[in-house]
């Protein structure tokens, strides 16, 4: 078994099966990868390819059925729950294409929302931090308006925001500029970019052909497999 | 997630999602309809037992006639706890009192027989004897009118006001004339003083029952009415206490007497009216399972994407938990007390409304603690309950993957 500690993020043999009606379908047949920190990376492939599966076994919201997963040399094929949740909230930052935004919450309470966990900050140091998360998005101006009120591009750039607050290694994006027209498109790109200059590995899932403009590496989810474009 | 952050999430939801109204409003009317029949019901039992334990139709016997009248008394006397026998027909007396005949009140009072033993112990000014005569104990809140079917429109007379003042009354006389009763031209005159007062409400007796001395009652029953000699009149017998009844109705037994206590309750009408209530409470209960469960069921299939969300951000599946319980928790407790605010206008509504005829009828209305915490146990934990077996079920068999709904892309 092989393990990189300089690879933020370390695939080995990954296997992902689901059933539907009955019939196993192989989604990743043994996929292996390698993720570095202070890169960007792009994955891409066909509709049903399994991108959507892949970010979330990243993101440890979906659970493997055979291979190792290593976050920051930690293996995490066989923690808890629990635990997984406090990686999630150390380490990974979502971004989601349908933003999923809390309707209720104002812009700066959903950058808050991850930080609820946090017990070392008090409320106004919360505060303060998300209006300087969603400052330096240029959505100073947004921080009291609520999903309803922003157009497609600042609430992905809300949920940007969301995504860093509790400082992640890792940023995981699922076409996060699905719903976005051109210029949102590259904004939000060139957001993801700058993260990743910044030490964030950068994992995003796109169709869209702009992404490989900002990708350092770009790979292709075929057939189960991923390999380097 | 601290407690604090809970709360501050929590309070930001219920005041804008608009969707916990449907629920709360429905808890509100759940929280009023609950402690409404657990209060008329506890009110309702209360005072029965009251007045069981306080009236003293409830210790007093209605002893049968034997063929020995000129022993009874001594007989009846002779056991343990009686505390007074009499002639049952000198019991009570309807009478007109043109005293207080106005067109305010009709002027009927019922006239008690009353001895030093008999009367209530809560008398201010004098007490009588039973040889005294033209004095009178009425009621402090005085109201001489003995039609109830009528509505009360006019106050009570205030009856320390009425404190040495008199009353006449009057009545018809009729005579026992070859074992006829045949009335007479004469009308029977007597005039009372009111010595004493006693409050009608806590001994349970009518605000129009004013107690007489034993030898005015039997004079003016003897006057006015006369006793059929052919007659054999049953005895009353008074006992010292609700609790020595028993026991003095198997003595008399032994002694060859039949009695009964003078008033008796309707077992059927109150456990009537306990099924009732309770089955009113327990309907309430099935729909509340009913509405919450269904309320709850589709609360979590709308929000079970955002549950996703914060298992993304990093919550545990016991942080979605806490949220939720801790929600339902705050409506149902908002619930609570708006449903107290509105029970209490309601109870005072009714209280005022109907003042006069809880005091006619020796009603006290009171609230009860346990019907409060009945009430918030019920309001409290059903819907919590409902909604932790619900989501607890489903957030830990589904994968946040499986909750975010982006299996379609694999």
């Amino acid at each position: 078994m092989i393990k990189k500690e300089k690879n933020i993020i370390f695939l080995n043999n990954i296997t992902k099966n689901y059933y539907l009606n009955g019939k196993e379908i192989k989604v990743l047949k043994n996929l292996c990868g390698e993720f570095e920190s202070g890169k960007f990376y792009a994955i891409m492939g066909h509709s049903g390819c399994g991108k959507t599966t892949l970010i979330n076994i990243i993101g440890l919201l979906d659970y493997i059925n055979g291979g190792d997963y290593f976050i920051n040399g930690l293996n995490v094929k066989n923690l808890s729950e629990n635990d997984k949740a406090y990686l999630r909230q150390k380490y990974i930052g979502f971004v989601f294409q349908d933003f999923y935004l809390d309707d209720h919450l104002k812009s700066i309470e959903n950058v808050m929302l991850p930080m609820m966990l946090n017990k070392k900050l008090n409320y106004k140091e919360k505060r303060a931090l998300a209006s300087k998360l969603l400052e330096s998005l240029d959505l100073k101006d947004r921080d009291e308006h609520f999903p309803k009120n922003l157009s497609g591009g600042e609430k992905q750039r809300v949920a940007i925001a969301r995504a860093l607050a509790n400082n992640p290694k890792i940023i995981v994006a699922d076409e996060p500029t699905g719903n976005l027209d051109e210029e949102n498109e590259k904004k939000i790109f060139e957001i993801l970019k700058d993260l990743s200059k910044k030490g964030k590995c950068v994992i995003v899932v796109s169709h869209s052909n702009e992404v490989k403009k900002y990708a350092d590496k770009v790979f292709l989810l075929d057939d189960g497999i991923l390999t380097e474009a | 997630m601290s407690l604090k952050s809970s709360i501050r999430y929590i309070s930001i939801k219920l005041r804008r999602d608009k969707k916990n109204l449907f629920l709360m409003i429905f808890l509100i009317i759940c929280s009023v309809v609950i402690l409404t029949t657990l209060t008329f019901r506890n009110n309702y039992l209360k005072n029965l037992q009251n007045s069981i334990d306080k009236s003293i139709t409830f210790r007093t016997l209605v002893v049968d006639p034997t063929d020995d009248p000129l022993s009874e008394d001594e007989k009846i006397l002779g056991v343990n706890h009686v505390l007074e026998v009499y002639q049952n027909n000198y019991g009570f007396y309807d009478i007109n009192v043109p005293t207080y005949n106005t067109e305010n009140y009709d002027g009927m009072v019922e006239l008690l027989y009353g001895t030093e033993n008999i009367l209530p112990e809560n008398v201010i000014g004098k007490k009588f004897s039973k040889d005294d005569t033209g004095v009178a104990i009425c009621p402090i809140v005085f109201y001489p009118w003995m039609d109830g079917s009528k509505e009360m429109k006019n106050d009570y007379l205030d009856g320390n006001k009425l404190l040495n003042t008199t009353f006449e009354v009057e009545r018809e006389v009729y005579k026992f004339i070859d074992g006829k009763v045949v009335k007479s031209d004469e009308k029977y005159h007597k005039t009372f003083k009111i010595i004493g007062l006693y409050d009608n409400n806590e001994v349970y007796q009518d605000p129009f029952n004013c107690y007489i001395s034993a030898s005015d009652m039997k004079d003016l029953y003897d006057s006015t009415i006369q006793n059929n000699p052919n007659v054999l009149y049953g005895k009353f017998a008074v006992v010292d206490d609700r609790s020595n009844v028993e026991y003095v109705m198997k003595e008399l037994s032994n002694l060859g007497f039949t009695s009964q206590v003078q008033s008796y309750i309707d077992s059927k009408l109150i456990n009537s009216l306990k099924n009732t209530c309770n089955f009113i409470i327990i309907f309430t209960i099935c729909i509340m399972i009913f509405i919450s469960l269904m309320y709850i069921h589709k609360k979590n299939i709308n929000d079970m994407y955002q549950y996703g969300v914060l298992k993304s951000l990093g919550y545990r599946n016991k942080d979605i938990l806490k949220i939720n319980i801790f929600q339902l928790l705050f409506m149902s407790i908002i619930s609570f007390f708006i449903g107290i605010l509105i029970f209490e206008l309601l109870f005072r509504f009714a209280i005022i409304f109907y003042q006069k005829y809880f005091i006619y009828n020796s009603i006290f209305v009171r609230h009860f603690v346990d019907a409060y915490l009945i009430t918030l146990i019920i309001i409290l934990f059903i819907p919590t309950i409902i909604s932790y077996l619900l989501l607890n079920k489903k957030i830990n068999s589904q994968s946040a993957s499986a909750m975010l709904g982006n299996k379609n892309d694999n």
